[in-house]
């Protein structure tokens, strides 16, 4: 019985421990987490674009969840601002996410979180990057090449991410492999709108030969070519490249050609071949990346615009109506004072319908005025940089709605420590933000976008444009060979248009600030680009489309539309 | 011709006064027309709420000023509602003057339709108050001999700082901000809550009530000597 008794208390400690560790190993197995690689190589700069690749382990549901990512700017002397971003994954199981955040104050811990449809924080982590955050632009050197400059981050560049404006916050990208078109594709988008890009090459040249590299490339028709001591290079035709190193055998070294707002820089040697000491020699003569931005010039658009208000003249003019009134009906009055009254009752109504068709609300009263800047750049690839400045004349809370996919980068000043908080929430498609009265926020955000114009040079005078951007163009300019001629619009479809040789001016008097008063707002974005682009040289296309409408709702939002779209000739497309 | 009707001289003044200052205070409330950057870097920032505010104030010395004139030109045992419609007389007359400027100041005001409804609502029943609280006070300066100018104004000046003074000093007090005009009309264009408004409405009514309770009772005791 005792042995019975003592069996059977065995046989239940046993099952306990059993179920203890079931439940203990299932726990485990249910609990999910997150993990995160942020910048390049850990590397990231303040007030820049950083890649951001998640991985979601042990998550399976049948609702989507999201992943928030939540910053803090700034500090208990600067002021304190959170600023966060959903990304626009519905995640339903495990796997890897990876985007571009914008990211503010690496100084303090960013926070990322995966939420249930409920906002119930199923799992988060907090990433540290004080150590290895970057105050200014730093390389990104191709894992081939040794760590010439110790600033530098070293990465495969096949894990380079498609979206160029991952980028923002390299000084300049060394490249020494084989990569696929998309990469390409994005390093591309990356140096037309102003990055700086190393190729080495040499005999790694066939290896990593491509048309999106040739079309990088300062050198037209590539070869390989050996010294009489045996040194092979990469040569060719370089017509618009300027040699900047000779190697100790004369053939040129370096070379560099701007493609679009950036710079190509061609190393003609393989990497392999390059000690130290060269690189470093070469890392002097690159020019840093220079991401083209509107931001200013929208800020200044909006600065410029006139601020919607009733007429105090009209005050004026309704003092001396109604004081006049009131003498005649005092007059009136005395002697008949229904008819005083009858003539007042007319009279003042007539005044106060006049003044209310004069003082429309929704047109007078405007909450925040916006103005945003589109900006489509196309040559053999496309971008779109996206530029926004609000002015706020009341204290207000509103969602100001962008392209889904943007996650704004937004301006903060030094000192966060103002009247309204620099708080703000970016949902797929909208950011929510709270502005105090007379206060004045701009963000700037990067994308992909696909060709808006096909433009052909059928003759010396004739053009054919296509247009498959979903509205026309207000105006247009063809500019060829540093001669601008003007059009009159762009509509949807594909037209052959005119030019007018006898309405085209000097590209120096069109920039000049007394022509083309039908679109000053537009000039000065054409000026800031100018001085990134070539425009004098080959033959552009540069149309501006400008939209205004008042949004009512909670608040009253006057919003200026401004789209730019700069479109460089395939010399394919020049018949001319 | 009376003096207390209003077409009379006294009257046409005081109409005149507040079409004047009623309109400057509108043209002081515009924004002025500039360009935004002027706006941003203005120091002296633009007051939306200045005409609203000083129309209820303006509409308050306003009935004072009526309520004497009508003291002193009403017969000594006016009924109650003759006395009334006298008043709601001049305050019609006033608010169809100034409804032209009322109507263009909509765009000043952030929820339009409500709070203009909500100020002109409040203007009639707190000058029907400052009216009444006038005529009773300018009585009894007759009946004891003695001036009620500064008891007049005095009053007015205290019913729009005592309460409004107390709701600021300490949070718990904050209900009584709406209590004074001033307080009613900046709370109105801040978004007052249900409570704020009713205290707001509240203070003037049951001043009207009490004013109209205490003259019935004082006429009975005069009939009865």
């Amino acid at each position: 019985m005792m042995r019975d008794t003592l069996s059977l208390r065995t046989v239940a400690q046993l099952l306990s421990l059993f179920v203890a560790l079931f439940l203990f190993s299932a726990y485990g197995v249910a609990q999910t987490y997150l993990t995160v690689e942020l910048g390049f190589e850990g590397k990231l700069m303040p007030d820049r674009y950083a890649p951001i690749l998640i991985d979601v382990h042990d998550y399976q549901a049948a609702e989507p969840g999201r992943l928030r990512i939540t910053q803090i700017a700034g500090n208990e002397w600067r002021g304190e601002a959170t600023l966060q971003q959903e990304l626009g994954y519905a995640i339903q199981s495990s796997g890897r996410y990876e985007t571009v955040i914008p990211v503010y104050d690496p100084v303090n811990p960013i926070t990322v979180e995966l939420l249930s449809p409920t906002d119930t924080v199923l799992a988060s982590t907090i990433v540290n990057q004080k150590s290895t955050m970057r105050p200014a632009p730093y390389p990104v050197l191709d894992k081939q090449l040794p760590r010439f400059d110790p600033r530098a981050a070293i990465i495969d560049p096949t894990s380079l991410p498609n979206q160029w404006w991952a980028l923002d916050g390299v000084e300049n990208l060394w490249i020494a492999s084989p990569l696929s078109i998309e990469t390409w594709t994005a390093i591309s988008q990356w140096v037309l709108a102003g990055g700086s890009l190393v190729l080495l090459t040499g005999t790694d040249f066939y290896r990593m030969d491509s048309p999106q590299l040739r079309e990088l490339l300062p050198v037209f028709n590539p070869e390989i070519r050996t010294t009489p001591i045996g040194t092979t290079y990469l040569s060719g035709s370089h017509p618009g490249a300027v040699i900047d190193l000779l190697a100790e055998e004369g053939f040129p070294l370096l070379l560099h050609s701007k493609y679009g707002a950036g710079n190509v820089s061609l190393v003609t040697r393989e990497a392999s071949a390059l000690s130290v000491e060269d690189l470093q020699e070469i890392s002097i003569s690159i020019a840093p990346a220079a991401l083209l931005s509107l931001t200013n010039t929208t800020d200044l658009i909006l600065r410029a615009q006139p601020a919607v208000t009733l007429n105090s003249l009209l005050v004026l003019v309704m003092i001396a109506l109604l004081g006049t009134l009131v003498c005649v009906c005092a007059l009136i009055g005395r002697r008949n004072p229904k008819l005083g009254w009858a003539f007042l009752l007319i009279c003042a109504l007539s005044i106060a319908v006049s003044s209310g068709l004069a003082s429309n609300p929704t047109a007078h009263s405007v909450d925040i005025y916006t103005t945003n800047s589109h900006f489509y750049l196309q040559a053999s690839v496309s971008l779109l940089s996206v530029s926004s400045s609000s002015y706020a004349s009341v204290v207000t809370s509103f969602n100001q709605a962008h392209k889904e996919g943007l996650l704004p980068l937004e301006s903060l000043p030094r000192s966060l420590q103002l009247a309204t908080s620099f708080d703000s929430l970016t949902l797929p498609g909208k950011t929510q933000r709270s502005l105090s009265a007379g206060d004045m926020r701009s963000w700037h955000a990067y994308g992909t976008a696909a060709s808006v114009f096909d433009l052909q040079m059928l003759s010396e005078s004739t053009v054919r444009i296509s247009n498959s951007y979903p509205t026309s163009f207000d105006a247009a300019w063809i500019l060829i060979e540093g001669l601008v001629y003007p059009m009159t619009d762009i509509q949807r479809g594909s037209h052959d248009y005119d030019l007018d040789a006898e309405a085209s001016v000097r590209l120096t008097s069109f920039l000049a600030e007394t022509y083309s008063q039908r679109a000053p707002a537009t000039l000065q974005l054409i000026r800031e680009i100018h001085n990134a682009f070539t425009l004098s040289q080959g033959v552009w296309l540069i149309a501006t489309a400008e939209d205004a409408q008042l949004i009512t709702g909670d608040n009253t939002q006057k919003v200026r539309d401004i789209t730019l779209v700069v479109v460089r000739a395939e010399e394919a497309n020049r018949a001319i | 011709m009376r003096s207390d009707t209003v077409f009379s001289t006294s009257s046409l003044q005081a109409y005149l006064s507040l079409i004047f200052l009623c309109g400057a205070a509108l043209a002081a409330s515009i924004q002025p027309a500039a360009r935004i950057a002027e706006l941003h870097g203005s120091v002296m920032p633009y007051a939306p709420g200045l005409f609203p505010l000083s129309f209820v104030l303006l509409f308050g010395l306003f009935s004072i000023n009526r309520g004497a004139v009508i003291a002193s030109n009403a017969a000594p045992h006016i009924s109650q509602s003759k006395l009334v419609l006298r008043i709601l007389e001049h305050i019609a007359y006033g608010l169809v003057l100034l409804s032209p400027y009322l109507i263009y100041s909509r765009a000043l005001l952030p929820n339009t339709g409500v709070d203009l409804f909500l100020l002109v609502v409040y203007s009639i029943i707190s000058a029907l108050f400052f009216c009444l609280l006038s005529f009773r006070l300018e009585r009894r300066g007759d009946h004891w001999k003695k001036g009620s100018f500064l008891l007049r104004y005095g009053s007015f000046l205290a019913f729009c700082l005592v309460p409004f003074g107390l709701g600021i000093s300490h949070s718990s007090l904050r209900f009584l901000v709406t209590a004074s005009p001033a307080g009613f009309v900046t709370q109105l264009m801040g978004g007052a809550s249900a409570l704020e408004l009713a205290s707001g409405f509240l203070v003037p009514l049951l001043g009207i009530l009490w004013i109209l309770t205490r003259r019935q009772r004082f006429d009975r005791r005069h009939h009865a000597v």
